[in-house]
């Protein structure tokens, strides 16, 4: 058929681009697809076998209707041939009729089952997480929230990749204002290829060039319902297993699934040294900087003597020391992510072990400062999803203790807290519920209530319906 | 995002200021001056201040959505206006001069002795234009965000210190004479003209429940807070006082100080800084609102060049130590008070009494000109 040459020549006759001729009793059929993308056994099953058994008329409904077993057939026209094609479909021709065809899904794409992800881990609560398939993406917030309200809205965003963006929220409890705006942003996305959940959450996001993120991120089913359940929207790309929520405020990050899994005085608990964990991981090695370097009268004279003893005849100044430490800790930290577990030990061992005492030993750095580092890049991860903006703020923080001092840093936190309060997406303060003090969001703030006592949605969020669970008359 | 302060904002910005100048050189100040009956001039001074709180909340009460400014200009004319604006710009640099002296002064003694004035501008001033830059809005928030940090830390401060106070000799407050009393508290007024944002950026205060009583209540609860600070302060170094220009550290480090160097409490440090920077941005904001309205010139990058250039100059040239600031303060900026004490809560007073009908009338346009 000329127009099935055509399509071949279109896809620069590629070779995984498979033909396949039936000739029925009455007309030829011709079915074009790619060969690397279907499910072969099952394509034999529902499509093949039924056609060469067929031998009475054919025709496009009675195809459909009566000889292919496949859930799910439309009818496509010339100009949307390629388009999918390319979203790995099949297309079945009769040899009269060039214009239109016949197109189904068979789509077998390699995909990982379910499984704890290794961004999350839970001790107490669901382990499973996300894939990068978008179907199964859909299936496991199905499962989970079997509600009539639930909305799943589909896009294809870039124009060489055509990712699938789906976007989900329940339609009694997120705002319209929300919906619609994240709806056009993703419609206006101009860009090649949207290959992860990044790419749509910077555009979805007002700052895409801050600092800090906006946009809540996630692997784990039970999190994006919870999410939802708020009234947030949810967006996730194909290709990616992170889900995207939208609100976000900071706060949601010293959360963490596992404390709604557990006795809420120990989450209490474990969220202050969280926070404790954010102040402790950008500031101290600049304030342990700017003690050393200006403010020693704040150091007791014992602890002078004990860090003076240790920092005696090292050849940098205390900056470049610390400095160095912090890259060196940075650099082990890449190699360690980057390599193969089995090196990644390796690695671990020769970092910590040989560039660390044999370091001290040799005089290149000192304990006090392995010390300041080490602490800051562990209390980093009491928070991971907010370890890269902690990194660059410890720099920072770093830079400034050794040129402004205490001062500087103080000044520095007050900034930073006061760009985290412009930054409000969606009609949500970000510091909420503590910048502006919400009082009814406060039970699940630093001090956590339990579960039974969270009887109201945030309010910091947009939405209608705040009330959880059933209204009473009355 | 709606660009007005909350109540809660309000008494938290109300509550700063209470703090912001009175921990550090105001104790040796009035110390100085009257060194017995100290205390009774404190509880006079915050007995004042909080009945001009009650007129300018009243006066944002009666009067919503429209600051002083317009106000005066409606009944007393625009140029009176200009020229009231003009003299509370000059008392609010004063206030961010001692602000910037209080804060070199502290640094200096507790934490860094090479500390200088130039250092402190740099790093003070780029950030509080940066948080006047952000809008009111985040600026108040960050108030907000870190009011609970600051009141925690200080009353944890002061509890940690472990000071024993003899209340032994109480009767010797009583003293000194009711006229020097009241002169001391004239020449120390300067030092708690507070609250004088609220006639700057009244119009942005949104009106809400119980707000009056909200802010009241809190201030009272702070003024306690610090009423306790200064009878810890008076009973503690007794006629030696003046000699402490920085009181909240000398409380704080009274015990530790003893046969030990170091031990700083950096609680305490932290508060203060804190406390400065956040006040100094919301004493920027007002200049600039003020700048705006005395040159209608509404773009924020203009007021905040010249603000800052002023401040600097003024700084670097005219109060460039605590000292001569400090004495300026007593023999000249006492007279400031003729206006934040006198002529401003008159002149409410006297809108309140010969406007009943009037207010009523702009109220209910100003609410009719919001709903369409």
């Amino acid at each position: 058929m000329e127009i099935i040459e055509k399509i071949k020549k279109e896809l620069n006759n590629n070779p995984d681009v498979l033909t396949k001729e039936i000739d029925s009793a009455s007309k030829k059929i011709s079915l074009i697809f790619l060969k690397s993308t279907i499910d072969k056994n099952l394509f034999l099953q529902c499509v093949i076998s039924p056609l060469l058994e067929y031998c009475g008329e054919v025709n496009f409904e009675l195809l459909k209707n009566k000889v292919l077993k496949v859930f799910e057939i439309e009818e496509v026209q010339e100009k949307d041939f390629i388009t999918n094609i390319l979203k790995n479909k099949v297309l079945l021709f009769i040899d009269d009729n060039e214009q239109s065809a016949l197109c189904f899904d068979f789509e077998k794409i390699p995909s990982r089952v379910p499984e704890e992800p290794p961004t999350s881990p839970t001790i107490q609560g669901p382990r499973q997480g996300f894939t990068e398939d978008i179907k199964t993406t859909i299936s496991l917030i199905r499962k989970r929230l079997p509600s009539k309200n639930l909305v799943i809205k589909d896009f294809f965003v870039g124009s060489l990749t055509q990712t699938q963006v789906t976007i989900f929220y329940l339609n009694n409890l997120a705002d319209k204002r929300v919906v619609k705006k994240i709806e056009e942003k993703i419609k206006n996305i101009n860009y090649d290829g949207i290959l992860d959940c990044h790419y749509i959450a910077s555009y979805i996001s007002d700052r895409p060039n801050s600092l800090f993120e906006q946009y809540g991120s996630t692997e784990k089913p039970d999190i994006v319902v919870a999410k939802m359940m708020e009234g947030r929207v949810a967006v996730a790309v194909d290709g990616s297993p992170i889900v995207a929520t939208f609100p976000f405020m900071i706060f949601e990050d010293l959360q963490n699934s596992n404390d709604y899994y557990t006795n809420s005085h120990y989450s209490s608990f474990i969220r202050f040294i969280r926070s404790l964990g954010i102040i402790m991981s950008t500031v101290v090695p600049g304030v342990y900087l700017s003690f050393r370097l200006y403010h020693y009268k704040v150091v007791p004279l014992t602890y002078i003597l004990t860090i003076n003893a240790t920092t005696q005849n090292l050849p940098f100044t205390p900056f470049i020391e610390l400095l160095f430490i912090m890259i060196l800790f940075q650099m082990l930290y890449e190699v360690s992510l980057r390599l193969p577990k089995y090196l990644g030990l390796a690695t671990s061992i020769v970092g910590a072990l040989v560039l660390g005492d044999t370091g001290v030993q040799a005089g290149l750095i000192s304990p006090p400062g392995i010390i300041v580092v080490a602490l800051s890049l562990i209390s980093v991860y009491t928070i991971p999803n907010q370890a890269p903006q902690f990194t660059i703020l410890r720099f920072v923080f770093l830079l400034i203790g050794g040129t402004l001092g205490l001062l500087g840093i103080i000044g520095g936190m007050v900034y930073f807290v006061n760009y985290l309060n412009t930054m409000n997406q969606f009609h949500t303060p970000n510091l909420a519920p503590y910048a502006p003090r919400i009082k009814g969001d406060l039970k699940d703030g630093i001090i956590m209530q339990p579960i039974t006592r969270m009887k109201t949605r945030p309010i910091s969020l947009p939405g209608k319906d705040k009330q959880r669970g059933i209204k009473k008359n009355g | 995002m709606d660009n007005n302060i909350t109540s809660r904002q309000t008494a938290c910005i109300c509550c700063l200021s209470v703090l912001v100048l009175k921990l550090v050189a105001l104790p040796s100040v009035i110390s100085r001056l009257i060194s017995t009956s100290a205390v009774i001039v404190v509880a006079i001074m915050f007995c004042i201040e909080l009945i001009m709180l009650y007129i300018f909340l009243t006066a944002k009460q009666k009067y919503p959505n429209m600051s002083l400014f317009e106000l005066m200009c409606k009944f007393v004319g625009k140029i009176i206006a200009k020229i009231v604006y003009i003299f509370l710009a000059i008392i609010f640099i004063c206030k961010l001069s001692l602000l910037l002296n209080e804060g070199v002064v502290y640094i200096k003694n507790i934490v860094d002795e090479d500390f200088n004035l130039i250092l402190f501008l740099f790093t003070f001033l780029p950030v509080i234009t940066a948080l006047v830059y952000s809008g009111v809005r985040s600026t108040t928030l960050t108030c907000e965000f870190g009011f609970v940090f600051i009141i925690i830390g200080l009353i944890s401060s002061l509890f940690l210190a472990k000071i024993d106070i003899d209340f032994g000799e109480i009767g010797a407050v009583f003293s000194n004479s009711i006229k020097s009393i009241l002169t001391t508290c004239f020449e120390t007024s300067f030092w708690f003209t507070d609250f004088l944002f609220i006639l700057i950026l009244g119009d942005r205060i949104k009106q809400q429940k119980n707000m009056k009583k909200n802010v009241i209540l809190s201030v009272v609860a702070i003024e306690v807070l610090v009423a306790i600070f200064y009878i810890i302060y008076f009973r503690l170094f007794k006629q030696t006082g003046y000699i402490h220009e920085t009181a909240i550290a000398d409380i704080t480090q009274y015990k530790k100080n003893i046969g030990n160097v170091g031990n700083v409490d950096i609680i305490e440090t932290l508060v203060y800084l804190f406390t400065i920077f956040l006040y100094g941005s919301i004493y920027l904001t007002c200049l600039c609102n003020i700048f705006a309205k005395v040159t209608n010139d509404n773009n924020i990058l203009h007021s905040l060049i010249f603000m800052n250039l002023l401040i600097v100059i003024i700084q670097y040239f005219v109060f460039y130590n605590l000292e001569i600031f400090t004495n300026f303060a007593i023999q000249y900026l006492k007279y400031s008070t003729i206006l934040v004490w006198g002529i401003i809560p008159i002149f409410y007073i006297l809108l309140f009494i010969f406007d009943r009908r009037r207010h009523v009338k702009i109220y209910k346009r100003k609410i009719s000109s919001n709903q369409t």
